[in-house]
């Protein structure tokens, strides 16, 4: 397990890195693709089989087929070649030291290992992954999951309304 | 025990891909026939008895066939894409289930008909399918041509749209069955096959299924007469082979998942036959159908197929999901 965790997390940093350091866009999605990847199989290996299938659905199907298609499609020649950028280091080094320092503070005041809960992976056995998850999300969390619900109706409405004015 | 388990999904998975790359190979001369017979021609008779060698001679002239590649093409991607495509393919295949669980008595070990038994089921399917969906899209951006561009673009807008009603069709199952495993699934069937409570359902995942594989009807993908042969058009000899296996694999395996889904799986009446050999004819029966289809309807229009997709089949199968739903409450609370 600590194996597959390294392999892992050696793979997230690579392809997070090559997220920002190619040099065309459609390879930085793809990094982006294969570091979602990685993250569904982190899921896999933490027991939770639905989210690894939700995160590959969503995330790197749908959404990222979504980037894919727009670099493709605008495919524009200044993109080909991004440049190298004036000052905009400072502001990643100034950003990049918060969070680690954030992190840092988060290791050492909490340690590495969390509580445990009451959804141990036995108990989620016993009942199912899928089923573990669905009755928590419609008893216990049914309120945010209608908020959230409600939000996406709101915004598929308002894509479709600024599709269509356009249209006119 | 773990190291068990190692070489005997090992041992399954070779198995697995084996029988996929026959079946693949047979498929194209199960499609030749049977269209050709379909237009009152015999079809190809020349290579073996009855042209069952067909398949060997077409692979053996695909492999030794020089490999022309597009010029300006991106080197990585170009070879990436058939990769992703047949790879995403053969996967999808880990959860079928060919028989019952146990079934199996090899060397005193008993195991089931399938390499994996997953609670999340038929989401594997789906989730495999949609990075499945990244090799067609590369192969059209790599290739440096329009035709190729044009063909990925509509092909994946298409698997796009249909994986939606392909994914919500599948609900009412899970309703009645109680599960997403697969295995839980067809026992759940064992007196009455879900495709007689669910006909709706069934065809409305057979033509998303069809839609799905970019297969006639809905070939818009590769149609012929405006994108010469769509987002393979500038590969040739093996890695072409490698799409076209993709896409054949892919048809067995939505044939597979309706026969597991709503045609009973390895159930059969009476009980003759063994449970694998009736999984075997029903998917055969379901790609009949696919070759059937293909050789009697003509082509959609791109349009027409994205309204169908999006305003026709996607609210019939949220229709289909609740009506399913409050009937099955209903049915609970009157029991």
């Amino acid at each position: 397990m600590v194996v597959a965790f390294a392999i892992l997390a050696a793979w997230e940093l690579v392809t997070a890195a090559g997220v920002v350091a190619f040099r065309r866009p459609i390879y930085n999605a793809l990094a982006l693709v294969a570091n979602m990847l990685g993250l569904a199989v982190l899921f896999l290996i933490l027991n939770a089989q639905f989210l690894f299938a939700a995160q590959v659905i969503v995330y790197a199907g749908a959404v990222m087929v979504l980037f894919v298609f727009i670099i493709a499609l605008l495919n524009p020649a200044s993109d080909l070649t991004l440049g190298r950028a004036g000052n905009e280091w400072i502001y990643g080094l100034v950003f990049g030291v918060i969070f680690a320092a954030l992190l840092g503070g988060l290791l050492f005041n909490r340690g590495l290992t969390g509580r445990q809960g009451a959804s141990t992976p036995e108990a989620i056995n016993a009942v199912g992954n899928v089923q573990a998850l669905g009755a928590a999300l419609y008893t216990k969390f049914l309120f945010p999951v209608e908020v959230a619900s409600v939000l996406l109706l709101i915004a598929a409405v308002g894509a479709v309304y600024l599709a269509m004015r356009r249209i006119r | 025990m773990t190291t068990e388990l190692v070489v005997v999904t090992l041992i399954k998975t070779a198995i697995v891909v084996f029988g996929l790359l026959t079946g693949f190979a047979y498929l194209t001369l199960f499609e030749r026939k049977v269209q050709a017979r379909l237009q009152q021609r015999p079809g190809p008779n020349r290579v073996g008895p009855f042209g069952l060698l067909q398949p060997a001679a077409d692979g053996l002239k695909l492999f030794f066939k020089s490999s022309s590649a597009p010029s300006g093409r991106d080197r990585f991607l170009y070879l990436l894409a058939p990769t992703i495509s047949v790879i995403a393919a053969l996967a999808s295949f880990a959860i079928i289930p060919v028989s019952g669980p146990g079934d199996v008595n090899l060397f005193g070990h008993h195991i089931g008909w399938y390499i994996m038994n997953v609670n999340i089921g038929v989401l594997w399917y789906l989730a495999v399918t949609s990075v499945g969906v990244f090799g067609i899209f590369l192969a059209g951006y790599s290739s440096n041509s329009k035709y190729s561009m044009l063909g990925a673009l509509r092909s994946s807008a298409q698997m796009i749209s249909y994986e939606m009603a392909l994914g919500l069709s599948l609900v009412p199952v899970f309703i009645l069955a109680g599960s997403l495993r697969l295995v839980d699934i067809v026992n759940a069937q064992r007196t009455w096959w879900f495709i007689v409570p669910l006909l709706p359902a069934f065809f409305l995942y057979l033509i998303a299924g069809i839609a799905e594989t970019n297969r006639a009807p809905f070939d818009l993908p590769e149609a012929e007469t405006e994108l010469v042969a769509g987002y393979h058009t500038e590969y040739s000899g093996m890695r072409f082979a490698l799409f076209f296996m993709a896409e054949y694999i892919n048809m067995i395996i939505v044939s597979s998942i309706a026969t597991i889904v709503f045609l009973g799986g390895w159930w059969g009446p009476f009980g003759i036959l063994p449970g694998p050999w009736w999984f075997l004819l029903k998917v055969v029966a379901l790609l009949y159908v696919y070759v059937w289809l293909r050789a009697t309807l003509p082509r959609m229009r791109y349009d027409r197929l994205m309204a169908l997709g999006w305003k026709s089949l996607l609210p019939l199968s949220l229709a289909m999901m609740m009506v399913t739903a409050v009937v099955y409450v209903a049915a609970q609370g009157r029991a």
